[in-house]
């Protein structure tokens, strides 16, 4: 297919050069990760680079405020676990919001839809610092405190754009007659959602719900907008302490998110490349 | 195939209108989502037109005035010259990038890059931003690199001013300007370029007279997606930028913070948020439709 880059003899200087720069790019491009990374394992005290020699050492002062007696210490353990909860409840949330309005949206045509898909992509345009600082404004004019669902509330309004494209994408391709069988033997619409809809829907559920996993544990504007002193997620943690104590330990700690981070995305393409499959076999 | 699947049974489902069909019911609870950012937009809107200190009860455009002093009126220009900036940086980095995915014949590579430009919009811009400070900083990467080659001391500063502003911003976004970039690039046929080559044009002439133009409104769309995303850039400048950079958002942070000016906050986010529903208008202008194509 691509034997004309043959036909004019400058084909492997052009593919050479943009390999290289290709190469170059990506290279910057995760090089600041690179960093963090290389410094998280360092023997020193300090942040220099290149670090004077190689150990654990900050990896297991980490473990021991996450294991030890004075485990609170730098708030590191609540911060993690406050992290993971409004990640869990946003990747729930989302579900339970999108899936239902995707399947409403990839099976039914009713009145007002084109302008309800707009809206429901409105969050994916909306600036991150709007959406926080109106929230707070909201939140205390009319005196509520959620605590941390006023967290999870935002990180859900910007995370079910994500999920609910994932969701659709996989809904598509779900074959009508499945349906329209499953009622001809009378089984009722619930039964067939979850029976037919449900399954054969699950792998884009499933990754558009890592998705907002992700962004959700990663978000930072939101939750800076948001965060109050009980709840006070992982990016505000790492915030703080880029502002007071800038220790390598705070590095070992990034370099565990991005291991995370990583051990997510792997996944999420893995059912991306699984939920292709059967597409191929047609 | 998908997509033959997709309108039959779009059809389908046409003329056979399911008789219990309540689908305003299914979409209630991503309503209430999103009716949440409605609610928001109008209490900002609201609260743009109040008066200081009593925004809720008082009418005033004072905001509206202030928001036009130079001051302010430098930093939304600052911002869109940053964004735009970013954009056309990032769109010119994604055309190599995307040319190897879309060339190289080895699948486990294109996914390797795939997964390479999609890291840093993933990953923590916390963590990122503390690489880059190790990298920019003054006795960071850079500065050691430059000295070796240099052979004397290097102490360029680009932290804390807009150059590591828009080195960061430029390496968040630039998956956003590559995936329209491959998209637009895999559908040129290959014919095309033979035929260039059979009519005596060299990869140079093939390159500005078939490619970039046919690659054109993939790279635009990139590049309005770019400028869209960090036209409301706020942890990058706020981390990489000190006190030094500031964007629209960051503004709007100090007048809804410390300051307690309300009003030309909600002002300030209005403009924000008028420049992305913009940008978004623009860019459905300039992405050509997906229907005509798959056939």
């Amino acid at each position: 297919m691509r034997a004309s880059f043959s036909v004019t003899g400058h084909a492997g200087l052009e593919w050479w050069i943009i390999r290289i720069t290709c190469f170059i790019i990506l290279t910057v491009m995760l090089a600041p990760i690179l960093m963090v990374l290389v410094i998280s394992f360092t023997d020193g005290d300090t942040l220099q680079f290149p670090p004077p020699g190689f150990s654990m050492r900050w990896y297991l002062e980490v473990w021991a405020f996450l294991t030890g007696p004075d485990a609170d210490l730098v708030r590191l353990v609540e911060s993690l676990l406050i992290s993971v909860k409004i990640a869990g409840a946003t990747a729930v949330v989302t579900v339970l919001a999108g899936v239902p309005a995707s399947y409403a949206l990839v099976r039914y045509r009713f009145f007002g839809k084109t302008l309800i898909e707009e809206l429901l992509g409105l969050p994916v345009v909306f600036p991150a610092v709007v959406l926080g600082i109106s929230l707070l404004v909201l939140f205390s004019a009319t005196k509520t405190d959620f605590g941390v669902w006023q967290i999870i509330l935002a990180h859900s309004i910007i995370g079910l754009p994500f999920l609910m494209r994932n969701c659709m994408t996989s809904m598509k391709g779900i074959d009508v007659a499945l349906e329209e069988a499953a009622k001809t033997l009378g089984a009722s619409p619930v039964r067939v959602f979850h029976k037919i809809i449900l399954p054969l829907a699950s792998g884009g559920i499933a990754s558009g719900a890592i998705l907002v996993f992700i962004l959700s544990f990663n978000e930072f504007t939101l939750s800076y907008f948001l965060y109050t002193v009980d709840v006070f997620p992982l990016p505000i943690w790492l915030f703080q302490q880029a502002n007071t104590s800038f220790s390598p330990a705070v590095f070992a700690v990034s370099s565990l998110i991005v291991a995370i981070n990583v051990l997510a995305v792997l996944v999420l393409d893995w059912l991306v490349a699984v939920r292709k499959q059967p597409d191929r076999q047609d | 195939m998908s997509s033959i699947a997709e309108l039959s049974s779009d059809s389908v489902s046409f003329r056979k209108r399911p008789s219990r069909a309540h689908p305003h019911l299914l979409l209630l609870p991503a309503g209430m989502l999103v009716g949440l950012l409605l609610v928001c937009s109008v209490a900002i809107i609201r609260m743009s037109w109040g008066g200081r200190n009593a925004e809720w009860t008082s009418w005033s455009g004072l905001a509206y005035q202030q928001v036009v002093t130079a001051r302010n009126v430098a930093v939304i220009a600052d911002t869109i010259w940053m964004a735009m900036l970013s954009a056309i940086i990032a769109t010119a980095l994604a055309l190599p990038i995307a040319l190897f995915m879309v060339r190289t014949s080895s699948a486990a590579m294109r996914r390797f890059a795939l997964v390479t430009i999609l890291l840093p919009m993933i990953i923590s811009l916390l963590v990122q931003s503390f690489g880059w400070m190790a990298i920019l900083g003054p006795n960071g990467l850079l500065n050691q690199v430059l000295s070796v080659v240099a052979g004397e001391p290097v102490q360029m500063s680009l932290l804390f001013n807009r150059t590591g502003v828009i080195l960061g911003l430029v390496q968040t976004t630039i998956p956003l300007a590559v995936l329209p970039t491959i998209a637009a690039l895999a559908a040129i046929p290959a014919a095309l370029e033979e035929a260039a080559s059979v009519l005596g044009a060299n990869r140079l002439r093939t390159y500005r007279h078939v490619i970039l133009p046919l690659a054109r409104p993939g790279m635009i769309t990139g590049a309005i997606l770019v400028f869209g995303f960090n036209t409301g850039a706020f942890v990058v400048p706020l981390l990489l930028g000190g006190l030094k950079v500031t964007t629209i958002a960051i503004v709007i942070r100090d007048q809804m913070g410390s300051l307690m000016n309300w009003p030309l906050g909600a002002a300030l986010s209005i403009i924000l948020v008028s420049l992305a529903l913009l940008v978004q208008s623009l860019s459905r202008m300039t992405t050509p439709k997906q229907g005509g194509k798959s056939g």
